[in-house]
């Protein structure tokens, strides 16, 4: 999970490169580098040159000397084989120096391939897969750098998009297997990149690669084959401007996006629903003889994806069951009749890729659930359903959670059977969301001082019962990934059976309360907890007087139907995860070891 | 010599005589037609050439920073300066004393002008005090002024001394910064500054100039904004709503049939009015509200998000953004006592409604009565007083 | 001789005619106003052109390509964030040797005046003098040269106006690296020539008589009537028997004018339009590519873009209509107040006693609707049948 890209163009690259790699960092941060290719004032050969360090982009920009050359790579990494080291950092030569390659993918037979290229006097710098393909291009290439590149990539197994460069050519040769790539489309120039966010500030025409692809990508042309076939790919135009991904005056892009949530509940929403009809209008169309659904997803969105379980429930004679991607494909089970629904923020998560791919072979109608038009899922999916959530940089996240969580409500609304008192009465909810969710965010100052309390321990327990039990794991999730601190979710019921052990003093417990049949139990599981001594801080609703006397701190929420409850805890639990992470000075939008678009398997 | 292009706003303040609006918001911050007030100054601004601002923020100041950031968006740059407790106009000035030119414009953020009110001052080459005339002098300092100078500010004067009030624009030079001393109000500083012989130019403008002080002005500050706006329609208007003069509908509105719409007005995205309501001049509607059948609006201000059930009067009110109304409400306007801050005001008004406040059924609210932020109320209630925030009719 | 246009901006004055083309792909008698200026260009002697695109570039690349058609050669360079013209014209110094011709892409100046800068030695600017100058760069001169660049006075120092044209020379570039944002947060080519001039570098000027300027959608009706007066006529359609044309009329290949239709010129009629039978087509009209102007239907001093159809019983007068719109049978446009009085567009007062309505792409519209005078409909509106359209209309708007 790194981010590439590349230039061939008119202009100098090195800032070119830099600056897309700074759009990327997202993607991985952990160390970075370029390699630009040189031709030398004094008429020697031309040579490569490569700087590479640990540690983000705008450090090695102090340090980098100007270097001149109209073609280079670069390459921000998040490491998966081989310790952070310089010398792991990418770009990789091969033995002559004259071949340098950025990657982002696993090579799975790296090893074997490894001890061959060794035994042949191939001689490695580093611990990581990619510089084996280096080595193997070495091998092929006798002045055609694009056939060694072909016939190095048909001997890997594995997830690649790679960028290759050699001394002496124009041209840059990038290939991708399921492993994401765009080509940036310029005037007497072209950028390739992991993401269309680094080629934004150049062009907002885009080619997307797809699997198998090999291009070769100079100033002046792209040319791309796949199989050995020239084959064209469609130009797409981003609508996305550079300012709408950016800071705007916030702190962090993660409370941006927090703070954009009422406005993307309102987008998601848009067109689909009136109150005073009642009325959900969806493009979905569910076929005639599905029996059931099953939702594939990963992270956050497999959280929403369990919440989604018990409203469609709840709502619908529909049997649901939720599957983690990755788990999908060990996974035998008859589907003759399910619908299955893919949900991915960015539509390029490899695991839920593959689920869905699984899915069709099997004959089942797929759905996807995305957030970027024109993305990897929604060309293999049947039928797409937009979450318009807007681009989201940060890596925790967040809008896209709750523009997701809308999604399945209004599926589940529109395949419900209620009468219409109660459909009335869920329109009306949905409606008064955004409004409702800005009612949490006015009180931030509160949460922030519960966070202050939260932020010196170092293991902290959410409890939820019913659809608040994902919430709490999303809320463990978000304090995880940007805290640092660990912290379990459990349902209320099940602390009993076990961890128990683990509470005391130093375990502080959040826990979600809900004012319908899970109320009276999860008391229950309160006072257990109180009477092993760890600090409880309940969310509860508004006008709750009971709550006070069982805990030591209460978050207030607004009164809403239950079944809406999970949008504003989840909102609570969020800003809980995001000021206890400011209060321990940890870098919020790059927390450590993670990344925004997660396409390795 | 080339005109002034800094100015410095006074934004920090929060507005005690508009709760129960500034509960939530910073004074500054209170939506307009549809934008904040500071919103208009800083195009007042922009439109006379002057984009580098510092704003001095202190209550609630995230919201102003959020919403203007660095001002690109609004074709200004913006820096932020935080005074944190608000101690005076004179104060806040104090505090950007390392930031100013030496020569800039100082304006409050609470009024409502536009670029010919503040177009005169541009090119002030000296000290400046921009005044107006009023007829209704009791609520400003009216300012004496002899041969092209101010001679004197009287705050708030029993007698009818001049019709010429104080706006609390100036145009400085940056000797102004050596006669704040440790004084609390500009106005004292304007003082102290003409005992000491420091000259201060009168100059008068025509153009708008409304401040925002008592909850009433809110409905005058968006008479005045709704009489200026150009119609613009959008959304889907069904076929037999009668929609006449300027009205501005946004994207993503739908108007139902029989609904009857008189401008000037607004309303705003994504709305689901009607059918059958009818919506009379003077009124705006925010981004997301919606109006049941059979109910009418009248010189009012629906905030954002905003329920309304059916066959409700809503008339010279205010209901704040949020706030979810069930049907048969009444708001009439009427002659009223109003009590705010201590003080009694003879108005004519009806009713205002706090953020995020849940009124039942059949719920008939006195003229000039405030009900505060998150309060509910059950059916079938007369209010005929005052409610606090948070409070709760059974 | 190279010449650099910049091409790049989206011209929000000029909604909702630029909500799907930048402004300078906003036809004028048939041809996008850029076409005219490049024809000038090439007539005036030079054939490379390097064009400065950003907002909806694909519109002008798809349409010029790389100039085969024009008999010249066009590069492109793009610039995303609209950051001023002197950033726009930055990246262009690794393809500019000598001195070039510099000129905005949305106004036209004729060939004889072009010919008249490019001649010149060092840098020179062009200039027109006009009684308004509103929204427009002042400049003042003295001695032959330009004097001094005011981005806006009030009272205007001069009524000699710059017209966005320029001979300049590679010195430019090292003016514009030297040159800091404006107020307005925008790299200015004013700018870097006040620089240039402060620096000792002279800057001459030429002034231009026959200037096309546009700045609101109305003006494009006066400078479409200007330039169809100007076209030679050419007939390369059928035209059927007992077809009047009469005066300067174009009819483009694989036009049809069928039996009964009844042209007077000047018009241009473009590729593949179906016209007629019986329809009357008066001066000052530019029909598109692909449009159909069908039965009784009468168009007068009006701009309709391609694929548009006009199909029966319509009225269009002092109007433009965009791209892919449909008028459904019936629907007229008022162009004249009762009263008499000057038409206003939202609150802009165009000075005009005759004006129609302005549509924008895609706008679909009912039986019998009424467009009424100085009406503005954002693109892809839906006007229902009977309905009278007023005012702005904003882009998807369904008036029912």
């Amino acid at each position: 999970m790194c981010g590439i890209v590349g230039y061939a163009g008119y202009r100098e690259s090195q800032p070119i490169l830099l600056e897309s790699l700074k759009r990327l960092e997202y993607r991985g941060y952990d160390s970075c580098g370029i390699a630009v290719s040189v031709n030398s004032a004094l008429e020697t050969a031309p040579t490569i040159e490569v700087h590479k360090d640990v540690g983000r982009v705008v450090d090695m920009e102090k340090n980098l000397p100007c270097v001149h050359g109209r073609v280079g790579i670069g390459h921000t990494r998040w490491a998966t084989h081989g310790e952070v080291s310089p010398a792991n950092a990418h770009p990789h030569l091969d033995c002559s120096g004259r071949i340098a390659v950025v990657h982002n993918g696993v090579i799975e037979n790296f090893q074997s391939l490894r001890d061959e290229l060794s035994r042949e006097g191939h001689h490695f710098s580093s611990e990581t897969d990619t510089e084996v393909i280096a080595h193997l291009i070495e091998n092929y290439y006798s002045g055609d750098l694009e056939g060694a590149v072909a016939r190095a990539l048909a001997e890997l197994v594995g997830t690649y998009a790679v960028i290759v460069m050699a001394a002496g050519h124009e041209e840059l040769v990038v290939a991708r297997r399921e492993s994401p790539l765009i080509i940036g489309v310029g005037d007497k120039e072209n950028f390739v990149a992991s993401d269309v966010a680094a080629v934004l500030d150049y062009t907002g025409s885009v080619v997307y690669l797809e699997d198998g692809d090999i291009a070769v990508v100079s100033g002046e042309s792209i040319t791309i084959t796949n199989n050995g076939d020239r084959v064209q790919r469609e130009r797409q135009v981003i609508p996305w401007s550079v300012e709408e991904a950016q800071k705007g005056g916030y702190e962090h892009f993660m409370l941006k996006e927090i703070h954009e949530q009422p406005k993307a509940i309102e987008n998601t929403l848009k067109g689909h629903i009136s109150l005073i009809e009642p009325l959900i209008a969806l493009d979905v169309v569910k076929d005639e003889g599905l029996e059931d659904v099953l939702i594939v997803a990963c992270g956050t969105s497999w959280h929403a994806a369990l919440i989604g379980e018990y409203v469609i429930g709840k709502l619908c004679h529909l049997p649901v069951r939720v599957k983690v991607a990755s788990e999908f494909n060990h996974y035998d089970m008859a589907m003759d009749k399910t619908w299955v629904w893919g949900i991915s923020q960015s539509g390029e998560t490899l695991d839920t890729l593959r689920a869905i791919k699984k899915a069709r072979a099997l004959g089942c109608p797929t759905l996807a659930i995305t957030n970027v038009p024109g993305s990897s899922i929604t060309r293999i999916a049947d039928q797409v359903f937009y979450t318009r959530s807007g681009p989201e940089i940060g890596v925790a996240a967040t809008k896209t959670f709750m523009t997701q969580l809308v999604a399945l409500y209004l599926l589940a609304m529109s395949f419900t059977s209620l009468d219409m008192m109660a459909y009335e009465g869920l329109i009306e909810g949905l409606r008064l969301l955004p409004s409702k969710v800005r009612q949490v965010l006015d009180e931030v100052g509160k949460i922030a001082q519960h966070a202050r309390e939260l932020s010196p321990y170092a293991n902290v327990f959410f409890i939820g019962r019913g659809l608040n039990y994902p919430v709490a794991m999303e809320g463990a999730l978000k304090l995880k990934e940007i805290s640092y601190i660990h912290a379990e979710a459990y349902p209320a019921g099940e602390l009993k059976h076990g961890p128990f052990a683990l509470l005391g003093r130093t375990t502080p417990v959040v826990a979600i309360t809900t004012k319908d049949d899970t109320y009276e139990p999860m008391l229950t599981s309160i006072k257990e907890i109180k009477a092993r001594g760890p600090q409880v801080i309940a969310l509860a609703e508004e006008g709750d007087e009971d709550i006070e006397q069982f805990v030591d701190a209460v978050i207030r929420l607004p009164q809403v139907d239950p079944l809406f409850s999970p949008f504003l805890n989840s909102v609570a639990l969020q800003l809980l995860a995001y000021y206890t992470a400011k209060e321990r000075g940890c870098p919020i939008d790059l927390p450590a070891n993670l990344a925004k678009s997660v396409t390795v398997p | 010599m080339e005109g002034i292009t800094q100015a410095i706003i006074l934004a920090a303040g929060e507005g005690q005589r508009l709760k129960p609006f500034t509960g939530l918001l910073p004074k500054v911050m209170l939506p307009i037609a549809g934008n904040p007030i500071l919103q208009y100054v800083v195009e007042a601004l922009a439109q006379n050439g002057i984009r580098r601002i510092v704003m001095v923020v202190g209550y609630k100041k995230e919201q102003v920073q959020d919403y203007f950031s660095s001002g690109q968006g609004f074709g200004v740059e913006i820096d932020y300066v935080v005074q944190p407790q608000q101690l005076g106009t004179a104060h806040a000035l104090r505090q950007v004393r390392d930031l100013a030119d030496d020569r800039f414009l100082v304006l409050a953020g609470d009024n409502v002008i536009d670029a010919n009110t503040i177009a005169p001052l541009v090119n002030a080459a000296a000290n400046t005090m921009l005044i107006k005339t009023q007829e209704d002098v009791s609520k400003y300092g009216v300012v004496l002024v002899h041969d092209g100078l101010i001679r004197e500010v009287i705050e708030k004067p029993a007698e009818k001394i001049s019709n010429l009030v104080n706006t609390g624009i100036y145009a400085f030079n940056r000797e102004v910064f050596d006669f704040l001393d440790d004084e609390v109000k500009l106005t004292s500083v304007i003082q102290r500054m003409i005992t000491m012989d420091c000259d201060i130019f009168a100059q008068e403008t025509d153009g708008t100039w409304l401040d925002a002080v008592y909850p009433w002005d809110i409905l005058k500050l968006n008479n005045l904004i709704l009489s200026r706006i150009s119609p613009s329609l959008g959304g889907t208007i069904e076929e037999g709503a009668v929609v006449k003069g300027a009205v501005s509908i946004g994207d993503g509105t739908i108007i139902r049939s029989n609904c009857y719409i008189v401008g000037p007005a607004l309303i705003g995205d994504d709305c689901e009015i009607g059918p059958s309501v009818c919506i009379f001049p003077s009124s705006s509607v925010g981004n997301g509200a919606v109006i049941s059948p059979f109910s009418i609006v009248r010189n009012a201000i629906i905030g954002n998000n905003v329920l309304i059930g059916p066959s409700s009067a809503i008339q010279d009110s205010i209901i704040a953004p949020g706030a979810i109304i069930r049907g048969r409400f009444t708001a009439r306007s009427g002659e009223a006592t109003m009590m705010i801050e201590g003080e009694y005001y003879q108005v004519k008004m009806g009713a205002i409604v706090g953020n995020y406040s849940e009124l039942a059924d059949n719920v008939i609210v006195a003229p000039g009565v405030i009900i505060g932020n998150h309060c509910r109320i059950k059916p079938m209630k007369v209010i005929g007083e005052n409610i606090p925030d948070g409070g709760l009719v059974i | 001789m190279k010449a650099v246009i910049l091409a790049a901006g989206e011209g929000k004055r000029m909604h909702p005619l630029t909500y799907t083309r930048p402004k300078v792909m906003v036809p004028l008698a048939g041809r996008p106003i850029l076409e005219h200026l490049v024809l000038e260009i090439k007539q005036a002697g030079i054939r490379d052109f390097i064009f400065i695109v950003g907002y909806r570039d694909e519109a002008v690349r798809n349409h010029f390509g790389h100039g085969e058609r024009w008999g010249v050669s066009i590069d492109y360079m793009t610039q995303r964030k609209q950051s001023g013209t002197a950033d726009a014209l930055r990246p262009a110094s690794g393809l500019i040797d000598g001195s070039f011709l510099l000129a905005n892409g949305d106004a036209i100046v004729a060939s004889g005046e072009i010919r008249r800068i490019i001649t010149r030695d060092g840098n020179t600017m062009g200039l027109v003098e006009t009684e308004d100058t509103t929204d427009m760069g002042v400049v003042e001169v003295r001695d032959g040269k330009v004097a001094r660049i005011y981005e806006k006075a009030e009272p205007p120092p001069t009524q000699l106006v710059n017209a966005g044209i320029y001979l300049l020379t590679p010195e430019i570039f090292s003016a514009i690296s030297a040159t800091h944002k404006s107020s307005r947060g925008e790299y200015e080519l004013t700018d870097s020539l006040q620089l240039l001039m402060e620096g000792g570098i002279p800057l001459s000027y030429e002034m231009i008589a026959s200037w096309i300027n546009i700045s609101y959608p109305w003006d494009l009706l006066r400078a479409n009537e200007e330039l169809l007066i100007q076209m030679e006529p050419a007939i390369q359609g059928e035209i059927e028997d007992h077809v009047v044309l009469s005066g300067s009329v174009s009819v483009g290949k694989g036009t049809v004018i069928r039996s009964g239709s009844y042209i007077v010129g000047p018009a241009v009629i473009g590729e593949n339009c179906e016209i007629g039978p019986n329809c009357y087509i008066r001066p000052g009209t530019a029909i598109g590519d692909g449009c159909h102007i069908g039965t009784a239907v009468e168009v007068k001093n009006s701009i309709v873009m391609s694929d548009t159809n006009i199909p029966h019983h319509n009225y269009i007068g002092d109007s433009i209509i965009g791209a892919n719109c449909n008028l459904g049978a019936g629907t007229k446009v008022a162009n004249l107040r009762l009263d008499k009085a000057t038409i206003k567009v939202g609150s802009v007062d165009t000075g005009r006693r005759k004006l129609g309505a302005i549509v924008g792409d895609g706008v679909q519209t009912g039986i019998n609707s009424c467009l009424n005078v100085g009406c503005s409909i954002g693109n892809d509106s839906i006007i229902g049948p009977g309905v009278v359209a007023r005012g702005i209309i904003r882009p998807g708007a369904r008036i029912l």
